[in-house]
């Protein structure tokens, strides 16, 4: 063979092994340790420098040369569908999947079997890809056993071709290219202030960037007496107040105010909060209400609002059902509140507890706990006495009227509460109206599955048909 | 409700190829009865062309799945299109099911 004909073997096989396709595995094992610190978020979307993981992970992909991506997480969140979607913002197609808790990397490619059915890129685990957006990276699906291999402590990069032994990857001669660990806050910090200090160019990141070190998203307030001093980068819908002092080292997220005469250094303020007056802020991250220190990873939650908040914003609230529930409250509160009374006199079975509201927060509450032991019991029932008593709370606009199986404030429903999304508790439930045993797994499946139809006109049904099953 | 059923070796798999609700979900627990009282007890599910499915649904998928594992089967989902695999995301049931994007790998998975 001549030298010419050996180039195009060596060339075809290069090409026989470039992935054509990204899976991106993020497992709850390896992840999960990030949601006790910062809530509300999957781990995939932990910002850096703005920035969310996944992200980074999806750009490395395209890289590489592929041309579709599939997400497999066993605790996806529907964050991450809704940023991504289905990658044409990208040029990619993004697909999804679930997996299970227990299942190993060989049992995901199982069940993605037509999705890997070419040349695959696996990023496994929870780890940051180091790369840089300038360089080549066609031949990483070679074999360079004198490379260091492409993993960490909590993920690695591997190649998948059908009918091969999955193969870890190595790193590629005078390369960026590395595989970080994410194991603690810590390493999230470092690799930020890594980015946003040396290595800004090598990635594609948010805002606009006509200085170097200085990143500014749309709609960004800055008042004239603030001072930043690079390198900072600031997100969408930024309100930095009088006198604040921004920088050196300075990421702060979108949607962030920060109040009058504070200030940050070598800090990041994660997407919605509000950072308030006369702060000195110095080696943190800070999300919501919560200040983690980014060198021992000590995490304090404030009470007081005027410190620090969040400004995220819960699950939406609809105005024109708003009305419809506080007028259909106010006519059953009217024609039920005589016979309400009448009846809490005679049965005196008030117990109070307390539940989580729409935003996370406690509500304590009293109501009557019926069952069907007493004639009288049974009548309270068919005239839902004991919703009526909870009518107050409607009015007041603590409860809906039509919602969720309210969640006890108790470690256990706060855990349920982190877990559901549009979690909007109402003194009327949909499992209820389904006549589902409490405690059955059904109540679960039937309560999810309402948060994510909710109609108007089902609402009423569910009114009309708690009233049927218990007349 | 258009259910087909076939078998590949001792898997069954039952192919829902309509909208599965209240209204059908009989259907689907007298077939599974009928799966089980035979001793087929490895069954795929295969969802490439259902149309829809609500609570009452997915509420008769997990009380099935219940009863055949406690008879040392299994139900397995195969090729979740985006008119399920959404709400079989919502109410976590990717948390019971093996799910997988193909009929044979989800019967070859049996053995």
């Amino acid at each position: 063979m001549t030298g010419n004909s050996l180039s195009l073997v060596a060339q075809q096989k290069i090409e026989e092994w470039r992935p054509m396709k990204a899976l991106i595995v993020m497992d709850e094992a390896r992840c999960g340790w990030l949601r006790g610190v910062i809530q509300n978020n999957h781990p995939g979307m932990m910002p850096f420098c703005n920035k969310p993981l996944l992200e980074y992970l999806l750009d490395f992909s395209i890289l590489c040369g592929c041309e579709q991506l599939r997400f497999v997480m066993d605790e996806p969140g529907d964050e991450i569908e809704d940023y991504f979607d289905n990658g044409s913002k990208w040029g990619i197609s993004i697909s999804y999947a679930s997996s299970r808790a227990s299942d190993t990397l060989e049992d995901i490619l199982e069940k993605n079997s037509t999705f890997c059915d070419e040349p695959t890129l696996i990023i496994d685990g929870f780890c940051f890809i180091g790369y840089s957006k300038n360089e080549d990276y066609d031949s990483l699906s070679d074999h360079r056993p004198e490379e260091p291999q492409l993993r960490c402590g909590s993920g690695q990069m591997l190649i998948h071709q059908h009918g091969e032994p999955l193969r870890v990857l190595h790193g590629l001669a005078e390369s960026r290219l590395e595989v970080l660990p994410l194991e603690a806050i810590g390493d999230c910090y470092d690799i930020s202030m890594h980015i946003l200090d040396s290595t800004s160019g090598e990635y594609v990141l948010p805002g606009y960037n006509n200085e170097a070190g200085v990143f500014i998203g749309r709609n960004v307030t800055i008042s004239k007496s603030t001072t930043i001093t690079k390198p900072v980068m600031l997100g969408n819908n930024v309100q930095l107040q009088e006198n604040t002092v921004i920088g050196p080292g300075a990421i702060i997220g979108s949607n962030v105010i920060v109040d009058t005469g504070t200030s940050i250094e070598k800090s990041i303020i994660i997407n919605n909060s509000y950072v308030g007056t006369e702060l000195k802020i110095k080696k943190k991250i800070i999300h919501s209400t919560v200040a983690i220190s980014a060198e021992t990873g000590t995490s304090i939650r404030f009470v007081d609002d005027h410190l620090l908040s969040g400004l995220k914003q819960c699950a939406p609230r609809k105005m024109p059902r708003l009305i419809v529930h506080w007028v259909l409250a106010c006519l059953f509160f009217v024609s039920g509140i005589i016979p309400a009374l009448l009846f809490q006199l005679l049965l005196k079975k008030r117990e109070t507890h307390t539940i989580l509201r729409h935003n996370g927060k406690s509500l304590s509450i009293a109501s009557l706990q019926l069952s069907s032991n007493s004639l009288v019991e049974q009548l309270a029932r068919i005239f839902l006495v004991d919703k009526v008593m909870l009518l107050p709370h409607v009015l007041s606009g603590r409860l809906d009227l039509v919602g969720n199986k309210p969640f006890p404030a108790t470690p256990d429903g706060e855990k349920q509460y982190a877990d559901f999304n549009n979690y909007l508790p109402g003194i009327f439930s949909f499992s209820e109206s389904q006549s589902i045993e409490e405690g059955d797994f059904q109540e679960e499946i039937a309560e999810r599955y309402f948060s994510a139809n909710r109609r108007f006109w089902g609402d009423l049904q569910v009114i009309i048909k708690t009233f049927t099953t218990r007349w | 409700m258009d259910m087909k059923v076939e078998q590949s070796g001792d898997v069954t798999i039952v192919a829902i190829n309509d909208r599965f609700e209240a209204a059908t979900a009989d259907e689907y627990r007298t077939t599974m009865y009928d799966l089980a009282e035979k001793g087929h007890l490895k069954v795929v599910l295969d969802f490439g062309k259902t149309a829809f499915i609500d609570s009452s649904a997915l509420g008769s998928l997990v009380s099935s799945v219940r009863k055949f594992r406690q008879h040392e089967g299994d139900i397995k989902f195969a090729c979740m299109n985006e008119q399920v695999r959404p709400l079989v995301k919502i109410v976590r049931l990717h948390r019971i099911f093996d799910i997988f994007d193909s009929v044979d790998t989800a019967v070859s998975s049996f053995s």
